[in-house]
């Protein structure tokens, strides 16, 4: 079903918005939110209170995409689960991906720090719109859904060694990107 | 959590809200097959062969080159005749107020470019009031364009007139991810025409020019005499579409089962990545210990040794220029761009630090 048909659904508050929505995106949501919570039973949760959260929104809003607004609203949610704590003792994955972006970002030191987070997000935004479609993707999968590398080197056909140094690549870029223009976090 | 990991959470946290385009154009990407890739390697390789055994088959018509492009390679026959597919007779003209720009013939592949480009100036501003004549009477070519190298298209109604600050927020997210290495040289003044003439070449670092689309963009900021000043204000433009094809050959290095990094060689440049390690990250770490603090030069993996040893024994010498990068965790990225053109079944082995990767046997 066309993502505007799923929208119509919502708007008239129809239940199979619900059961289109899920057997449409429901596999990729639930990879999310597992991706960050690394619990299976949570990430069913967060996805189901996606699916509510949706149904609340629609109407009045009307996504111009779908799968997007989705993937925001439970990777809000996953994030909210996720006790950095026990992740940071039993689940690395996460914060590999953590310690990664990290490399992004300038020294805190050799910067001031006056920028509101919108404007941070525009350089990002702009850096990825410069790249190259296949690196951006790779970017997004590593760092916004959050995807094993493993799992992103098979995808992709690299050796993980080849998308290892793609990835630190592509954060060294950002992360003088973010330094000509003096962005702290 | 530690701190880095917190400031990484929190970056994680930050791009949750990046424009939904960019998220969904993430999922909907679809990679070529891995299969696919690991047939064009090979492919790739097969290419040269093809090439050399056509060159000696059969005559074909190939792109005579330019004088400035003669003057400055000095190919001979062979290597016209194999790097046919490398130079190509462009003809784009750009008029920009009153100043034309024209690419005459571009030579390269899909990472460097070597560009052939007129720049003819009004008439109300001959050359020869621009330039000075040396003791030997010959003109002093003292006078170059300032440019960029954009992926895209720009025409130049879109930058006519701007001021550099206004020029510089035009270019926000129009240049190239990693940028390059640029080079530029006045070759020639015709003062009957009142165009000066020049070498410019670019090589991207990283990824391919091809890679960000069919359309190349070169932009002249301004024009200055040695002093810096503008005698041209620019800003002019002119974009095509490069054709330029040549052979590369793309190796992997690997040590005990590991792919370690990655060579990349064509007629123009060799490129080396080391990916990151911890037995280079503990070699850095002891020679730190050892002499303090590192500049890259000193550090212990900085500057592999590297050369391209041809077949008949003796080392390629037209490496011109190097460039890369070193990291503390020992990754390396590192550039020789050649200043003559190498003939790629001339090449016998790469070295690469302890790593030898053979090209051809000779046989």
């Amino acid at each position: 079903m066309e993502d505007d048909s799923i929208i119509d659904l919502y708007w008239q508050r129809s239940e199979e918005a619900i059961t289109a929505t899920a057997d449409k995106y429901g596999q990729r949501l639930q990879g999310l939110a597992f991706n960050i919570t690394h619990s299976r039973p949570t990430a069913e949760e967060c996805v189901n209170d996606a699916y509510h959260a949706a149904w609340n929104s629609m109407p009045p809003q009307r996504p111009s995409y779908l799968l997007p607004f989705l993937a925001q609203i439970t990777r809000r949610l996953a994030l909210g689960r996720l006790d950095y704590e026990r992740a940071q003792k039993r689940d690395v994955r996460l914060t590999l991906v953590f310690d990664e972006l990290a490399d992004c970002l300038p020294a805190a030191a050799s910067v001031d720090s006056q920028w509101e987070d919108g404007q941070i997000l525009a350089v990002i935004g702009r850096f990825l719109r410069s790249l190259p479609a296949e690196q951006r993707a790779v970017f997004l999968c590593r760092y916004w859904y959050a995807e094993p590398l493993a799992d992103l080197a098979s995808r992709f056909g690299y050796s993980q060694s080849k998308l290892k140094s793609l990835l630190y690549r592509l954060r060294r870029q950002l992360r003088s990107e973010l330094e000509q223009e003096g962005v702290e976090l | 959590m530690n701190d880095n990991s917190q400031r990484g959470a929190a970056l994680f946290a930050l791009i949750q809200d990046l424009e939904p385009d960019l998220i969904q154009a993430a999922a909907d990407f679809v990679p070529p097959c891995p299969s696919v890739r690991r047939q064009r390697r090979r492919g790739l390789i097969g290419l040269v062969a093809g090439v050399l055994l056509l060159a000696g088959a059969c005559a074909y018509a190939v792109v005579e080159w330019s004088d400035l492009f003669r003057d400055h390679f000095q190919p001979s026959t062979v290597v016209i005749e194999q790097l046919r597919d490398s130079v190509e007779a462009v003809g784009a003209t750009a008029v920009c107020g009153d100043y034309i720009l024209t690419i005459n013939q571009t030579l390269g592949d899909s990472y460097t470019i070597y560009l052939d480009l007129d720049i003819t100036f009004p008439a109300s501003q001959p050359l020869w009031e621009l330039l000075q004549r040396d003791a030997a009477g010959e003109w002093d070519l003292s006078i170059l364009p300032w440019v960029d190298f954009l992926p895209g298209r720009i025409a130049y109604e879109e930058v006519a007139g701007l001021n550099p600050e206004q020029l510089e927020d035009f270019l926000q997210g129009r240049r190239f991810g990693g940028g390059g290495s640029l080079n530029i040289e006045a070759a020639g003044a015709d003062m009957e025409t009142n165009t000066l003439s020049c070498l410019i070449s670019f090589t991207k670092r990283g990824d391919s020019i091809s890679s960000y689309g069919p359309w190349l963009t070169l932009l002249v900021r301004e024009i200055n005499d040695p002093s810096g000043q503008a005698v041209a204000p620019g800003p002019y433009v002119i974009s095509w579409q490069p054709q330029n094809i040549s052979p590369q050959l793309e190796y992997v290095i690997s040590d005990s089962g590991q792919e370690v990094g990655q060579v990349l060689l064509s007629s123009f440049r060799l490129e080396v990545e080391l990916y990151p390690s911890e037995q280079r990250a503990a070699a850095y770490a002891a020679a730190k210990a050892e002499q303090g603090e590192l500049t890259f030069g000193s550090k212990p993996y900085s500057y592999p040794q590297v050369s391209v040893t041809l077949l008949d024994g003796s080392h390629f010498t037209g490496p011109g220029s190097f460039g890369g990068t070193a990291s503390d965790d020992g990754y390396v990225n590192y550039r020789l761009i050649f200043n003559e053109i190498l003939l790629l079944d001339q090449v016998a082995s790469i070295q690469v630090g302890d790593y030898t990767i053979i090209v051809n046997s000779g046989e």
